[in-house]
């Protein structure tokens, strides 16, 4: 997670190039809501991923070959 | 009419009745498809209505008993699903416009196979917030479901539609899913029982899923028997299912009288006591002190964990649409498709993060509950607010309505656990639910104690 005392990160810049890698054209009307979901996500990950987790700790897929 | 055939009788009393001939399924089927008629206009709950379907079924459960077969533990009963559930015929919307123009479902979901094998006759669709992304049972494109105990309040979401046709009498039966709490919060504010079984326990096959990690299926009520009922026929593995366990079922009606003797009940503190209206609060003081039950447990970590089931379905549920978000999106419900759209770009890391800590939760929660059955926690943290409420004030602070409906129900679908949602009528105000909260697939410890305090007049889910 990012370090408080870090530069805030930009969010527009990284919704605008995101959504280029995954090819999602966002109109320019829905770009703001867009950008305010996203770092409403990015706070609930800096809160919800601060404490690191073991190297161990493998998630539980149900995928059974 | 039989008294059967009227809005208050439940699935029980209606499959009582209809299997030793006192009444016809059609009689039955016949009233509700009126009330849908009638009483949808102010509720709707419905999308669509297969009257047609309905009365051959209904037919077909009258011959069957007429020949002497066995007509099934829900014989007659009228039942109606959300509308991300396949019903054979019909294109599956799950609350959207660009659904409505894929080919109609080849065939029924298999909960609703498993309904009617009972007997259960299925008799519509119901309106839903759209792909399930939502707490509140707003729909851009159908209209909000409106609460039947007061339809200029929200039904909550995103199972609104199966809240209101249940509480508003429509039909005694509905399914809804729960992602975050899509069960509870509507059985919460349209003051119904709900069923929101350990992931994994109900076959998701033949609905339109939302979030794959975090999707339940399960039954809304108004009597804890007819959860059970329902929940017992719908049980058993599903090859069409991944996620549907291979455990054989577990049939929760013969001990569902078994009273309360026995199991150790606590509430749940810290996390649970914060952030909640007095009403939300009594209740679970209401419940707690009928069971008898004085102990605190604090489940560590919840609001992390509510963090991580939010990253897991922004991210599953924006990979998920991401070719309609690409083609159609202005044909999104406004309230949904940027929420969507953010979660199409979720980081990855993140994503993964919050998959391996939901592991590690469980097992947390797991020890916490070694000698806890059943855990009694608030279901929402206030009423239903008014249709068009978009802030509320919670603790005195204000928050946003949609994000916060869930606050207590995230936590728990995180990790999968069994939970009954049990209403509380409250005279001359809306009613509200606690959650009883049991062990994977332990749904007959949480059902046993809402029956108990249903028994107690604790809780209770009249018809509006």
């Amino acid at each position: 997670m990012s370090d408080p005392k870090e530069k805030e990160p930009d969010v527009g810049a990284y919704v605008d190039a995101m959504a280029e890698m995954v090819g999602l054209p966002i109109a320019p009307q829905y770009r703001d809501a867009v950008i305010a979901n996203m770092a409403r996500t990015a706070q609930v990950a800096a809160l919800a991923l601060a404490e690191p987790l073991a190297d161990d700790l493998v998630a539980a897929p149900v995928f059974r070959p | 009419m039989s008294a059967v055939a009227g809005k208050d009788a439940t699935a029980a009393e209606i499959a009582a009745a209809v299997s030793t001939g006192k009444a016809t399924a059609a009689s039955v089927v016949a009233a509700a498809l009126a009330r849908v008629a009638t009483l949808d206009k102010t509720c709707n709950a419905f999308t669509s209505v297969v009257a047609e379907r309905a009365r051959a079924t209904a037919a077909a459960v009258d011959a069957a008993i007429a020949a002497g077969r066995p007509a099934g533990p829900l014989a007659g009963v009228p039942f109606a699903v959300k509308n991300l559930i396949d019903i054979q015929g019909i294109p599956t919307l799950a609350g959207s416009k660009i659904n409505a123009e894929h080919a109609p479902a080849a065939q029924d979901a298999t909960l609703v196979q498993r309904l009617e094998a009972a007997g259960a006759i299925l008799v519509g669709a119901l309106n839903m917030g759209e792909y399930a992304y939502d707490f509140t049972g707003r729909n851009a494109h159908a209209g909000p479901s409106r609460n039947p105990r007061d339809p200029a309040h929200m039904t909550g979401g995103s199972s609104g539609g199966s809240g209101a046709a249940v509480a508003g009498g429509l039909v005694p039966l509905s399914l809804g899913s729960d992602t975050n709490g899509s069960i509870r919060v509507p059985a919460s504010l349209c003051g119904i029982f709900g069923l929101k079984p350990t992931y994994g326990r109900l076959s998701r096959a033949g609905s339109f899923l939302f979030c794959d990690s975090l999707d339940h299926l399960g039954p809304m009520a108004r009597s804890v028997r007819d959860l059970a009922l329902a929940f017992d026929v719908m049980q058993g593995p599903d090859p069409r299912d991944p996620v549907c366990t291979e455990r054989p079922p577990a049939p929760t009606l013969p001990g569902l009288d078994a009273g309360i003797a026995g199991l150790r009940i606590a509430v749940a503190g810290d996390y649970f006591e914060r952030q909640l209206e007095p009403v939300a609060a009594d209740a679970v003081a209401a419940v707690a002190r009928a069971l008898g039950a004085s102990r605190k447990v604090v489940v560590p970590d919840a609001a992390r964990a509510r963090g991580c089931a939010y990253l897991i379905t922004a991210a599953e549920a924006g990979a998920l649409h991401l070719p309609r978000l690409r083609t159609r999106a202005d044909d999104f419900d406004p309230e949904t498709r940027e929420r969507f759209m953010a979660g199409a770009l979720t980081p990855a890391a993140w994503y993964i993060q919050a998959q391996r800590f939901r592991r590690a939760y469980r097992q947390l929660v797991l020890e916490t509950l070694q000698d806890v059955d059943v855990l009694i926690a608030p279901a929402t943290p206030v009423t239903a607010p008014r249709i068009d409420q978009t802030m509320m004030t919670v603790s005195g602070v204000a928050m946003p309505v949609r994000a916060n409906l869930g606050i207590f129900t995230q936590p728990i679908s995180f990790i999968g656990l069994p939970v009954v949602a049990a209403p509380l009528q409250r005279p001359g105000g809306l009613p509200i639910a606690v959650q009883l909260i049991a062990k994977p697939f332990d749904e007959q410890a949480a059902l046993r104690v809402a029956h108990w305090l249903e028994g107690e007049g604790v809780c209770a889910a009249p018809t509006a």
